[in-house]
């Protein structure tokens, strides 16, 4: 930019001398002059001869150097000559005059045009006819007078990449770029009298494209507008702008917008910038057809280099502006590696947020229709509407944020619509009322929450909340547990949150099977993190047996069953470590029947070789044993399950998995104390998935 | 009589004391074996993993031998056994899984020589005009996702063995095997330039 104005100050050089040179008396006259120099320009060795041709008096002024003070550019061997000069006392003119210059970037050209000086008020006229640059052929015009110059230009096309060289020859700090592509270009600029210089273009481009180096910014196949009208003061640009395109794409590192899907308006209106890498954009508006229309005021700052991301400051309004378009050319890359870093989405947002350096600080927003589903399926929320009101840091101004939804996704258990109202602070959430998320039948009641600090190291938080008696059926179906009915429900009292890890301090109930479950002591760390971990203590007491072998496709056992898993621990929802006890309860007087496939099964489970046993001999002819008591015993470490059963087996060797009763009578002995606990889900996989036994 | 007993007896305690020191060193040759057999994993290259376990490698009995004996000499030797860069743990487990399946979709980049991996071992741009401009923020979040996660594994291989204090040497020899086992055509930056493979 500060280069065009120096190639002003040439031509009206160039004309200063011309009239010296057309004002001398008639007859062949020839003149040098060592040297002249001005407060910002200097000649040096000026030739003139004046002559009288065919066609009446021409003149050929030549110059060694032009020196531009201020920016120690040269310009060497000028040459202005004019076959006839037409003298009045009102102006002095050449219809065809000759001129020879170097430009930078363009090389040496003679281009014909024509002058007009009117001595009254002293402005000079010149016309440039097909002047060679970027490619392609300009019409310049330029009007001196004794304190502006005004240039007109225009040229139906011109490479980008021959303008861009123009630019840096010219001093532009542009070298980092490359461009390509063709634009049609007419312009103003002119001189201020108070100093500084004042542009106006209008181009219109194809095929546009444009890269920095490090290809952080860059831009393919552009077509469209550009509007530009600026202001040079000092070192500050002062400009307003406007672009139109309707194809071709964009990248500002880390935004991405394609404009042949989505055509691109955008107008930034009173932008300053010193340096051309930051600039303040007092007035924008942005509108990418129906995905996006953003206005406000920004500081942006590009990116140069990798290492130093384009920064962005500012508060912008945000009008119907899809969530889709938002994620996945801004905020993904932002939260790459989190729990919100695969996400689709959908719908639109409204409102106004206010970032700092990139990161937002405040936000006021209005949901509509919002899908959020998570593509490693740890959760969705669907039809998401509300209004959100985040102060961020250090306010207390801000009002209820509410939101609701038609239905939700958590671990693919399904969660029903609900409505929720709480208010935002620092990093804090406190709900403002009840939440009773309907889930399975049942609901999550949640009477008060709160999260403070949340996302720091000294996050905390509270809950209380009641799961209303869900149906363990549309659990254990959301799980892809074999199906069984029953009910489900607690109190969930207390949530510690501390160090991402969430203590639930209460105990579930379970009513299943015809007994009694209770969950205890449950613990949940990094709920949504890389590894989610679970502890807790299980109680079982009196269920029916029948009705778990038949839900589990287990071989049928009549009788009821107890249980005690405690110190259980889940890693990535999978048991890593507990005892697991499974007997049937002291003084239980129902009726105690195994039947062949589950002796079976549980000799399998259990290694022992009862299979071989039954299947062979008398046994076989009966389907079903009585038993006194079951009893399998797990405890888990490291991968393997130190085994055991309902007591020491006969003689002393192994343990009982079955202790059998009356005639025939059955005992199912497990003689292996150490099995792999891979191994053995394997094997009750195998079991509940083919409903026939698997031998080892 | 007594009194020289009691300097012996000093004296060889001062020395077993002094035999005893623990001196941990990294130990390169167990972290290049990890370090292989993860990135193999990573990269998919499951063939030299199940070669390793299909023929558990049997030191000939000389050799053990040998081993034995030289333990008995080495102070540290029972601190080094405490090393185990193979060490399971369920984030290391899930980081190797995470790092695994996102590779295929930057392989395409190491291919074209957009991105490699630098001396510390994580993936940096190398060229992004080799990105087509729809995809390049895409490859921006998997770069970014990608060293989270491998600069979370070399944090946990250090945390895992108690020695966080390893974390430049685990890099280090992460680099060496990135590079050691990258594919011809293949970029990598040391020392600040880029060089091909």
């Amino acid at each position: 930019m500060p280069g065009v104005p120096r190639l002003l100050l040439i031509t009206q050089l160039l004309f200063a001398i011309s009239m010296t040179a057309s004002a001398a008396p008639s007859g062949v006259l020839t003149g040098a002059v060592e040297s002249v120099a001005a407060a910002t320009w200097r000649i040096d060795g000026l030739e003139f001869e004046l002559f009288l041709s065919e066609s009446g008096l021409a003149a050929s002024t030549r110059i060694a150097q032009i020196s531009l003070l201020e920016s120690g550019q040269k310009f060497d061997d000028i040459v202005v000559a004019c076959e006839r000069i037409a003298m009045s006392s009102v102006a002095i003119s050449c219809q065809a005059a000759t001129f020879t210059a170097t430009l930078p970037a363009v090389g040496r050209q003679t281009v014909r045009g024509s002058f007009v000086h009117a001595r009254r008020d002293s402005v000079t006229d010149v016309v440039l006819e097909n002047v060679a640059i970027a490619a392609g052929i300009a019409r310049i015009e330029i009007r001196a007078t004794d304190d502006e110059l005004d240039v007109r230009f225009s040229s139906p096309e011109l490479q980008l990449d021959g303008l861009l060289d123009a630019a840096i020859a010219l001093g532009a700090e542009l070298s980092d770029y490359t461009a390509a592509g063709t634009t049609a270009l007419t312009g103003r600029l002119r001189t201020l009298a108070g100093g500084g210089l004042h542009i106006e273009l209008v181009t219109q481009f194809s095929g546009t494209s444009i890269s920095n180096n490090a290809g952080t910014i860059a831009a393919e196949g552009l077509a469209g507008k550009l509007l530009l009208d600026l202001t040079e003061h000092g070192d500050v640009l002062q400009f307003d702008l406007e672009i139109e395109s309707n194809s071709g794409e964009a990248y500002l590192e880390p935004v991405y917008a394609n404009f042949s899907e989505h055509a691109l308006a955008l107008r930034a209106g009173n932008v300053s910038s010193s340096d051309l890498s930051t600039f303040a954009i007092a007035d924008f508006e942005m509108q990418q057809e129906s995905l996006l229309q953003l206005d406000g005021e920004v500081t942006i700052s590009l990116a140069t280099e990798p290492a130093t991301p384009t920064q962005l400051s500012g508060s912008i309004n945000l009008t119907e502006t899809s969530v889709d378009t938002l994620y996945t050319s801004l905020l993904q890359v932002a939260m790459a590696g989190t729990v919100l870093g695969d996400l689709e989405t959908a719908g639109t947002v409204s409102g106004a947020v206010v970032i700092a350096n990139n990161a937002l600080s405040s936000a006021r927003l209005a949901l509509s229709d919002l899908v959020l589903d998570d593509r490693q399926g740890r959760f969705a929320v669907y039809g998401l509407n509300g209004d959100i009101d985040w102060p961020g840091a250090g306010s207390e101004t801000a009002t209820d944020s509410t939101l609701r939804w038609d239905n939700g996704l958590a671990y693919n258990i399904p969660l029903g619509a609900a409505s929720v109202q709480f208010r935002l602070g620092n990093d804090d959430i406190v709900l403002l009322a009840p939440l009773r998320l309907p889930t399975m039948g049942g609901a999550l009641l949640i009477r008060q929450m709160q999260l403070h600090d949340y996302g720091t190291p000294a996050a905390s938080g509270l809950l209380d909340a009641e799961l209303e008696p869900i149906q363990v059926g549309e659990l254990a179906a959301a799980l892809g547990w074999p199906a069984f009915s029953g009910t489900l429900s607690g109190r969930l009292p207390l949530l510690q949150l501390a160090e991402q890890t969430a203590s639930i301090g209460g105990t579930l109930s379970a009513r299943a099977f015809d007994g009694d479950i209770e969950l205890s002591k449950l613990r949940i760390e990094q709920p949504f993190g890389l590894v989610p971990r679970l502890f807790g203590d299980i109680k079982l007491r009196n269920l029916d047996l029948r009705q778990i072998t038949e839900a589990f496709s287990f071989g049928l056992i009549q009788g009821r069953l107890s249980g005690d898993v405690t110190g259980l621990q889940l890693e990535n929802w999978k048991p890593v470590a507990m005892d697991m006890h499974f007997y049937t309860p002291q003084g239980d007087k129902s009726q105690r029947r195994i039947s062949q496939r589950a002796v079976e099964d549980l000799a399998s489970v259990g290694g022992g070789g009862a299979a071989a046993l039954l299947s062979s001999g008398m046994l076989r002819f009966f389907d079903v044993f009585a038993y006194e008591r079951i009893g399998l015993r797990c405890v888990l470490q490291d991968g393997a399950c130190a085994m055991s059963g309902a007591g020491v087996g006969p003689q002393g060797q192994g343990f009982y998995i079955v202790k059998g009763s009356g005639v025939p009578r059955i005992d199912v002995v497990g003689f292996r104390d150490q099995v792999s606990w891979a191994r053995l889900v394997r094997q009750l996989v195998a079991i509940t998935n083919s409903g026939t036994p698997t031998l080892n | 009589m007594n009194r020289v007993m009691i300097t012996t007896t000093a004296l060889l305690a001062a020395f077993v004391a002094a035999c005893v020191t623990i001196n941990v060193y990294f130990p390169e040759a167990a972290a290049v074996e990890a370090a292989d057999r993860i990135i193999d994993k990573v990269r998919g290259d499951t063939d030299s993993g199940a070669s390793l376990e299909a023929t558990p490698r049997q030191a000939p009995v000389m050799l053990a031998l040998a081993k034995g004996f030289a333990s008995l000499l080495v102070s540290d030797a029972n601190a080094q056994s405490q090393i185990d860069f193979d060490k399971p743990s369920p984030e290391k487990q899930a980081l190797e899984n995470s790092l695994a399946a996102r590779f295929p979709s930057l392989k395409p980049y190491f291919d074209s020589g957009a991105i490699g991996v630098n001396d510390t071992s994580v993936i940096e741009f190398r060229d992004r005009n080799l990105v087509p401009l729809k995809d390049r923020n895409t490859v921006v979040q998997l770069v970014s996702a990608q060293n989270n996660d491998w600069n979370a594994l070399y944090a946990e291989i250090a945390k895992l063995n108690g020695h966080p204090e390893w974390l430049d040497n685990i890099r280090r020899t992460f680099a060496e095997r990135w590079i050691a086992k990258a594919d011809k055509g293949w970029w990598y930056r040391e020392g600040g330039s880029w060089k091909q493979k």
